[in-house]
């Protein structure tokens, strides 16, 4: 590939500039280890919150205090002492390495890979003084940022941190904050309500159609928020937004468990399409680190006409326990889960979603594509319910996996619970291999072995990556290849 | 501390019980650890069973039935074994008329003269909290049948199980059928009862030797205020076949389990399940098919049909292991929805641990297809008789699957008159 060598040089270049860094003393500002009622008081008070919001953490922490880590998940893994965890850094993480020199070169192998621009590369692998660099440079993302913002702001667009909108918008986080997911959802759910930092809020106004791909990547304050992420998202009447969250880059996060929690709201004839390509840190090949992601997401349809639309690819992570789900309210809504999750070497996956038919002619689709490598185990876990006064409800799932090796797994364990006669519910599954056909044809025809996996792999998920948005796709389908690897042969 | 349900009973039966005792203690132990399986339970999380726990039922008192109570179940030129209020009833059997090569035995007769048949028996329950009315089963176990075809006998007649409880109570039953080597054989139960609310405990082991092939039609249609808890287990050798159609429309409450061990290569086995709910019947069909060795087909087809509030659950799991390269496993369930307050849940579950296999399953839930009816009725059929057709058609498919023509037309008028029985209005 031309861009790899051209990536390279411009590496060696870059890297001559900035051998002599600036260090600049950063105050670090972080609780002791543990949990308890202090430690909640101190982040709601480093965060000038209100006393409602402080309240409201502290019922979640005793909350969370009765409940029980759950066990059902088909994922393994050491027990988390839950004391021995700082709930409060800011800014997080200031001793990076000084230069691109200094990073990982299998890290930057994959930057390369991907096809990331250098200067982005500097902000991702956290070289220190880099966003300083991106000002004034080449990569000008803080005023791409801004100059987004202000348009966002002239049709009344509220698009910023979380902890912003508790200042300036109260009277929209008091309303919606844990409408969706509960205070007491789930064991991380009440964990995260207890604890979160900071994350981000949408508001998009009635009628109004948001003109461009909202994304974290774009907002420069809310990288690294850390584990315990929080975002809200409401569509009013009539209006559109589609939100991007995540990086098809690696992430070299060391935090080892992300327990946040998404919720989205939609209004009369609103929709949101929210895409995720998480790529956090999977381990090494022997599972050791890594990063495990317990999220909770959830989407309520609450208006008639309404929709949300999830798109998900999971290729990082040492552990992935997540459901983004719909509940469909409104008459007429309509809840999408289009899936792809990668397992490989040690990594775990149990990812799904919940539909839950509660309105009239309430529609859902689940397309979910798993594939599972090297010991990787993956699991497809999801309920569609539909309950009695859900008239003329219609699903379809279609959940396929894919098995790369003789030593992975798949799973499929789909819930189908109605109690209305007039639903038409569907659900189909496959379990398959990469054929020595199908890889013989390719390496035929001249493609290496990598190649041709990457090839059938994205042939595989192709109904799941036409919904990912354009500039996500391209770099997604790159990152399917590179996860898998070295897994056949 | 809280007591355990049916500890006092257990203390209580065990001189009177037959044989087997020390294998009853054990048995009874493991069921102690765990106690009734709670709607905590994954797999238990339909069936609600407070009502048999809490009740602390005694065993059926003895009965009988006439000759003229039994004639519409029979099966013609069966080998069958009559067993009432969960005893044998010697003489409306005829066991003794069994061809060469095949014993039929009271299970109540080989226990009580000290015949060991712990190598089969302990093969049937694991320690899991889910395996504890099977450990019951084995403490309590009263009778059955215990059936044995030689290497290489086939056996033409079908061989018959009645079960009927003509009071309240419980009845612990345990039927052990063994298939030796390229043997082949046709065993048939079925479950009938009274109004009184009682409890059939029953556990079918069947093990299947190598090339052998066992034939199951199971018709359960015990009385409406009936708990039924029916759990077979499948041990399948190289080359066997198991082949089972099962069809529940009794019971209040009625779960039949079935767990299949693929345990030599090249073995087959084909689970099918009609459940026809009406009241607030709850009917559960659980399959666990573990494919452990390569080369293993499977395949099952389950279907319910639901009215009035009932519901009807499946959860059905395969489970391949890395070893069972090239397993062919399919799963499928349907169900129709005949009323607005019926229910059915579904949960086909694939484990998959080997990479060179065929898996497929699917599922559907819905009500009668509009344009079917709508076609029949304009060809002249009445709405009442154009649903019947469907539904008749809907579950036919499965008891195809029957081999025996005399148990496919028993069946069949059995789910006859579920649908002339009800209105379909």
């Amino acid at each position: 590939m031309a861009a790899t060598t051209e990536t390279q040089q411009a590496l060696k270049d870059i890297g001559g500039d900035y051998k002599h860094g600036f260090v600049t003393d950063i105050e670090m500002d972080v609780a002791p280890k543990g949990l308890d009622e202090a430690v909640i008081r101190m982040i709601s008070a480093k965060k000038l919150e209100p006393e409602w919001l402080l309240d409201w953490r502290l019922e979640a922490f005793r909350k969370w205090g009765k409940e029980e880590e759950p066990e059902w998940a088909k994922v393994h893994y050491p027990a988390i002492d839950f004391q021995d965890i700082h709930y409060y850094a800011a800014p997080k993480k200031k001793d990076g390495p000084k230069s691109l020199d200094e990073v990982d070169p299998e890290l930057l192998e994959t930057y390369a890979k991907l096809g990331i621009p250098l200067r982005e590369q500097e902000v991702l692998a956290g070289v220190m003084g880099s966003p300083n660099i991106a000002v004034d440079a080449v990569f000008d993302s803080v005023s791409v940022a801004t100059t987004y913002k202000k348009k966002l702001e002239e049709m009344g667009i509220i698009f910023g941190s979380f902890s912003e909108a508790v200042k300036t918008h109260p009277e929209l986080i008091r309303k919606y904050l844990g409408s969706v997911v509960p205070v007491s959802d789930n064991f991380y759910a009440t964990l995260n309500s207890a604890v979160f930092t900071d994350g981000t809020f949408v508001y998009v106004p009635k009628g109004v159609r948001c003109p461009m791909e909202l994304s974290t990547y774009f907002r420069i304050n809310t990288k690294e928020t850390g584990q315990f992420e929080r975002t809200l998202i409401i569509a009013d009447e009539g209006s559109y937004v589609s939100y991007l969250e995540g990086c098809t880059a690696p992430m070299r996060d060391e935090n080892q468990l992300h327990a946040a929690v998404v919720e989205l709201i939609a209004l009369d004839n609103a929709e949101i399409k929210y895409s995720t390509v998480q790529n956090w840190y999977p381990g090494d090949k022997n599972g050791k680190g890594g990063i495990y992601n317990f999220v909770t997401k959830r989407g309520a349809c609450r208006g008639v006409n309404s929709k949300i639309s999830w798109t998900q690819v999971e290729t990082g992570s040492a552990i992935t326990w997540k459901y983004p789900s719909c509940i469909l309210q409104g008459d007429n809504s309509q809840g999408e889960f289009y899936s792809v999750a990668i397992t490989n070497n040690m990594q775990q996956a149990d990812t799904g979603t919940k539909m839950i038919h509660i309105g009239k002619n309430t529609r859902s689709r689940i397309i979910s594509k798993g594939i599972s490598a090297g010991r990787g185990q993956n699991t497809y876990r999801g309920l569609v319910r539909v309950m009695a006064g859900a008239e003329n409800a219609r699903n379809y799932t279609q959940c396929d996996s894919l098995l790369m090796g003789d030593k992975c797994g798949a799973h499929t364990v789909p819930y189908i619970e109605v109690k209305n006669p007039s639903a038409q519910i569907e659900h189909e599954a496959t379990t398959s291999k990469i054929s020595e056909d199908q890889l013989f044809y390719c390496l035929q025809r001249g493609l290496t072995q990598e190649e041709a996996v990457a090839m059938i792999v994205n042939g595989f998920c192709k109904e799941v990556m036409q919904n990912l948005p354009m500039e996500f796709a391209v770099e997604a389908q790159k990152l399917l290849g590179i996860s898998l690897e070295g897994s056949v042969g | 501390m809280t007591v355990v349900p049916y500890a006092e009973q257990f203390e209580r039966l065990k001189p009177a019980l037959p044989g087997a005792a020390g294998l009853r203690e054990q048995a009874f132990a493991r069921y102690a650890a765990h106690g009734f399986p709670g709607m905590k339970r994954e797999a238990w999380r339909h069936t609600k069973l407070t009502p048999i726990s809490a009740a602390a039922l005694e065993p059926s008192a003895a009965s009988d039935v006439s000759p003229g109570d039994i004639a519409a179940h029979l099966i013609p030129d069966a080998l069958t074994l009559v067993f009432v209020n969960g005893r044998m009833d010697r003489a409306l059997s005829n066991i003794e008329q069994a061809p060469r090569g095949v014993t039929i035995e009271s299970l109540a007769d080989v226990l009580a003269r000290g015949d060991d048949l712990s190598p089969w028996l302990v093969q049937a329950a694991g320690d899991s909290p889910d395996d504890a009315l099977v450990s019951l089963n084995t403490a309590l176990m009263n009778d059955g049948a215990v059936i044995r075809v030689a290497d290489g006998v086939h056996v033409e007649a079908p061989i018959h199980l009645l079960f009927f409880a003509k009071q309240g109570g419980m009845n612990q039953m345990r039927n052990v059928i063994v298939a030796g080597k390229g043997a082949s054989v046709t065993v048939a139960e079925g479950f009938f009862g009274g109004k009184d609310a009682y409890w059939t405990n029953v556990v079918n082991q069947f093990f299947v030797a190598e090339g052998a092939s066992i034939e199951h039609a199971r018709q359960q249609n015990e009385g409406l205020s009936a708990y039924h808890i029916g759990a077979n287990r499948v041990r399948l050798a190289q080359g066997a076949r198991f082949n089972s159609v099962a069809v529940m429309l009794g019971g209040a409450v009625a779960r039949n389990e079935t767990r299949v061990l693929v345990a030599g290569e090249r073995a087959e086995c084909h689970l099918a399940g009609v459940s026809l709910g009406r009241g607030k019947q709850l009917h559960d069909s659980v399959t666990v098919l573990d494919h452990a060795v390569p080369n293993g087909v499977s395949d099952q087809v389950f279907k319910a049909v639901l009215d009035d509030q009932s519901h009807a659950v499946y959860q059905g799991k395969v489970i391949v292991r890395q070893d069972a390269q090239k397993t062919d496993a399919r799963q499928a369930n349907h169900n129709i929805l005949l009323a607005r307050s019926a229910e059915a849940s579904s949960k086909p579950e694939l484990e998959i641990f080997a990479d060179d296999v065929k898996c497929a399953h699917g599922a559907t839930v819905g009500e009668l297809d509009k344009n079917m009816l709508f076609y029949m009725q304009a060809r002249g059929l009445d709405p009442k008789t154009a649903r019947a057709l469907l539904v008749e058609g809907f579950v036919l498919e499965v008891l195809e699957r029957i081999a025996s023509p005399e148990i496919r037309d028993m069946f069949r008028t059995d789910i006859g008159g579920w649908l002339h029985g009800r209105a379909l209005s």
